[in-house]
């Protein structure tokens, strides 16, 4: 290789170094917003799932509730049932 | 059809479509705080661009272990700027989507040319400035959105221009101002005023024929834009609307923005081997 076409091989090394180089310092910074802004879809995504979770304890708590209320109201209302037909049977009677 | 009829016909028209697109981009590449949910919120309304987005996402090329279902995590997976970059460019390219050829013009054809000029037009910024090039690859993509308007709205004075450009050895601008007094630079230019895009893009586009006329504080951009579609030109990808580009500005280009013209041969494969990737994507019309 003559001294000629070593400068032009270098030459055109030097080209592409500074283009890799450049691009690389670009593309590093893109990963880094990219990771951060995947982060921050983590952050959100576990704040929900929190949010979530809450709900659906609330929502058992709420239902567990509910139902017992339910069932006092039945209880409540069988009871005061069986008075009425005995209040009826009574009179019944006396008639 | 003259100027003031012309602007006033395409800036009522569908063609305006694209400014919301472009502004909203434009604001979320110039907003440090904005992020992946702002860009997801003004892909989701667009369900074309949707389609696209997750095709690409689930492509090959990016191979996902998972099948990607949600905007977002498409987002994530290409990246960022990869997607603003998508989303212009199909809003764009659907101005681009009737076919007919007449005088050796046909709207794909110059949408090619548009996708590499901004390419090639990015990759000169990232690898000689370190510059993300997003305005660059805007200004590539819209400088020739006044042939659009030319042969959407004044189609016939416009078959005339290229009847006239084919036989002339002239420039399409120089054929445009003797027929019509007006030429495509002046229109998009005026259109971009009035969508209201950043002065820069604007003034890049209304220049890209005529570099050094521009004003000093945006002769960087409108510059590379002139070296980016004379090596597309010269290379023969997509639509020519330069039958004689002048070497003469092209070396001065190259000398006011210290670039090397052997770069040039380096950004060419990868343009390329961009094209190739997006036209198998099916993003090249």
């Amino acid at each position: 290789m003559t001294k000629k076409e070593l400068e032009v091989l270098v030459d055109s090394l030097n080209i592409q170094i500074k283009h890799l180089e450049n691009d690389y310092h670009l593309t590093k910074e893109e990963h880094e917003e990219t990771t951060s802004q995947y982060l921050n879809i983590l952050s959100d995504l576990s704040r929900k799932n929190e949010e979530l979770t809450f709900l659906k304890n609330n929502l058992q708590i709420e239902v567990e509730k509910r139902t017992k209320e339910l069932y006092e109201s039945q209880e409540y209302s069988k009871l005061k049932s069986s008075e009425l037909q005995l209040m009826l049977d009574n009179s019944s009677t006396l008639r | 059809m003259d100027f003031t009829t012309i602007i006033d016909v395409s800036k009522n028209s569908e063609i305006s479509s694209i400014k919301e697109t472009i502004t909203n981009i434009l604001q979320i590449i110039n907003d440090p705080v904005s992020g992946a949910k702002d860009l997801k919120e003004i892909i989701e309304v667009d369900p074309p661009l949707t389609v696209k987005l997750l095709k690409l996402a689930n492509s090959a090329y990016y191979a996902p272990t998972n099948p990607i279902t949600g905007i977002q995590e498409a987002i994530v997976t290409l990246g960022f700027d990869a997607v603003r970059e998508l989303a212009i460019s199909q809003k764009v390219c659907q101005l681009f989507a009737n076919s007919d050829t007449f005088h050796g013009y046909s709207r794909l054809e110059l949408w090619k040319h548009c996708l590499a000029v901004a390419i090639l037009g990015k990759l000169i910024y990232r690898r000689e400035f370190r510059k993300k090039g997003d305005d660059i690859y805007v200004c590539g993509l819209l400088h020739d959105l006044g042939l659009i308007v030319l042969d959407q709205f004044n189609h016939d004075e416009f078959q005339n221009v290229l009847s006239n450009f084919t036989k002339d050895n002239k420039n399409l601008t120089e054929v445009e101002d003797n027929i019509l007094k007006y030429n495509h630079a002046e229109i998009a230019m005026n259109l971009c005023l009035e969508w209201e895009i950043p002065e820069d893009i604007t003034y890049a586009i209304g220049f890209h024929h005529k570099p050094g006329e521009v004003d000093e504080e945006y002769e960087f951009i409108t510059r590379t834009l002139y070296v980016a579609n004379y090596v597309i030109q010269e290379n023969k990808i997509g639509y020519c609307d330069m039958q004689k580009p002048s070497e003469v500005i092209y070396k001065k280009c190259l000398a006011k923005l210290k670039i090397d013209s052997k770069s040039i041969a380096f950004f060419l494969k990868d343009v390329k081997n961009e094209l190739a990737k997006l036209e198998e994507n099916g993003f090249l019309g």
